[in-house]
């Protein structure tokens, strides 16, 4: 129990650390410009990074 | 703006002897002790601090002195008191309503410096509670996992903290991650963001680290047998942790409030996307006299009070740890 306890206290240490994280990954497949509205087509943001062009 | 910069040419010249000087006793040095080589591996690192380190702070102390024409003034450290002052306008006008709100009530910077180091002791004590039985665990030997979680700090750390600080919005704002649950689940959307529990928690966010790192460091090298010989002689867990651990693990507490309290009394731009620009910490304060204003005299002479500041409170952190066991940072 009092292990447990050890461990989930640092679970919730490491979320509070990772949550923003996440979403940061998530937003950046985000295809609108924002970030409070999901807006489809989870490649277009990440393909116009690799591409000289503007498309 | 640059030609701000420009010394006169007695300060390059002074530079440049300073520098002659310095190669001049590096080369005696190396003449007189060529049996003893080793403390000169040194030397580069002494060189790189003088030009990096000592020269720079001589320069901010150079313009904070002097106004735009590089004539003797003091009148850069009076714009701190006096927020009718002058140079102070500019920004204040920038900022609109909150503003407008600083000047009626007269001294935006020391307004600004007292709520600066309010937010950094409220920020420093959070981490204190919430790293040091993180700390603790991690250094438990039960858990074993002391090096994994060490890696694991360090990864967020990797990310820019204006990134990291822009996440936070995400969760925060109205319609964020967080007001998104809340609804669906049935609750009233809270306001979270542009107040100063906002810019708490992700300063909170940006230097818990800071504050693990250094105690967990301590733990994990002090001698467990010591807390096995107390529980042995009948001391409890809580009597156990606040007796012998608590106590030796204190140089440790004061790395850590060091390098928490210092970035955070200086922290810039969390207020700002956070906060909502509605308050002021101190950093942004001369961010703003840099960027907002121009003015590079005004903005090093509030560098050169926060430096004193720092100065004083490492000073008083020293005594409480006076071999420097946690790292010798305070």
């Amino acid at each position: 129990m009092k292990k447990f306890c050890k461990r989930a206290y640092l679970a919730l240490i490491l979320i509070f650390l990772y949550l923003p994280i996440v979403v940061l990954i998530v937003q950046s497949f985000n295809a609108g410009k924002s970030r409070a509205k999901w807006e489809g087509s989870p490649s277009a943001g990440t393909r116009s990074c690799f591409r000289t062009r503007a498309s | 703006m640059l030609s701000n910069l420009s010394l006169p040419w007695w300060a390059y010249a002074l530079m440049g002897t300073g520098l002659c000087v310095f190669i001049a006793l590096i080369a005696i040095t190396i003449h007189r002790n060529r049996g003893m080589h080793r403390s000169l591996f040194a030397s580069p690192y002494a060189l790189w601090m003088m030009i990096f380190t000592i020269v720079p702070v001589i320069l901010i102390a150079y313009y904070a002195f002097t106004d735009s024409s590089g004539a003797f003034t003091l009148d850069n450290f009076r714009s701190f008191w006096d927020s009718n002052y002058e140079s102070n306008k500019i920004i204040l006008d920038a900022m609109g309503e909150a503003g407008q709100a600083y000047i009626s009530r007269g001294t935006v910077n020391v307004d600004t410096l007292v709520y600066s180091l309010w937010m950094a002791f409220q920020c420093t004590v959070i981490c204190l509670l919430l790293g040091y039985p993180a700390a603790l665990i991690m250094a438990d030997r039960e858990i074993k996992l002391g090096p994994t979680l060490v890696v694991l700090f360090i990864i967020p750390m990797w990310m820019n903290f204006l990134l990291r600080t822009i996440a936070w919005m995400s969760l925060l704002e109205d319609n964020g991650l967080i007001n998104t649950v809340l609804r669906a689940l049935g609750f009233n959307g809270v306001q979270l963001m542009y107040n100063s529990g906002a810019v708490l928690l992700g300063m909170v966010y940006n230097f818990l680290p800071f504050m693990v790192f250094p105690i967990y460091t301590l733990l994990s090298k002090m001698d467990y047998r010591l807390t096995e010989a107390a529980a042995d002689l009948g001391c409890n867990n809580w009597q156990t942790l606040w007796k012998v651990t608590m106590p030796l693990s204190i140089p440790g507490i004061v790395s850590g409030i060091t390098m928490v309290f210092m970035p955070s009394v200086t922290t810039f731009f969390i207020p700002r996307v956070l906060g909502g620009g509605n308050t002021m910490m101190f950093g942004d304060l001369i961010e703003a006299k840099f960027l907002t204003e121009g003015n590079w005299n005004v903005g090093l002479a509030l560098s050169l009070i926060m430096m004193v500041l720092i100065l004083i409170s490492l000073s008083i952190l020293r005594k409480a740890d006076p071999n420097g066991e946690g790292g010798g940072i305070a």
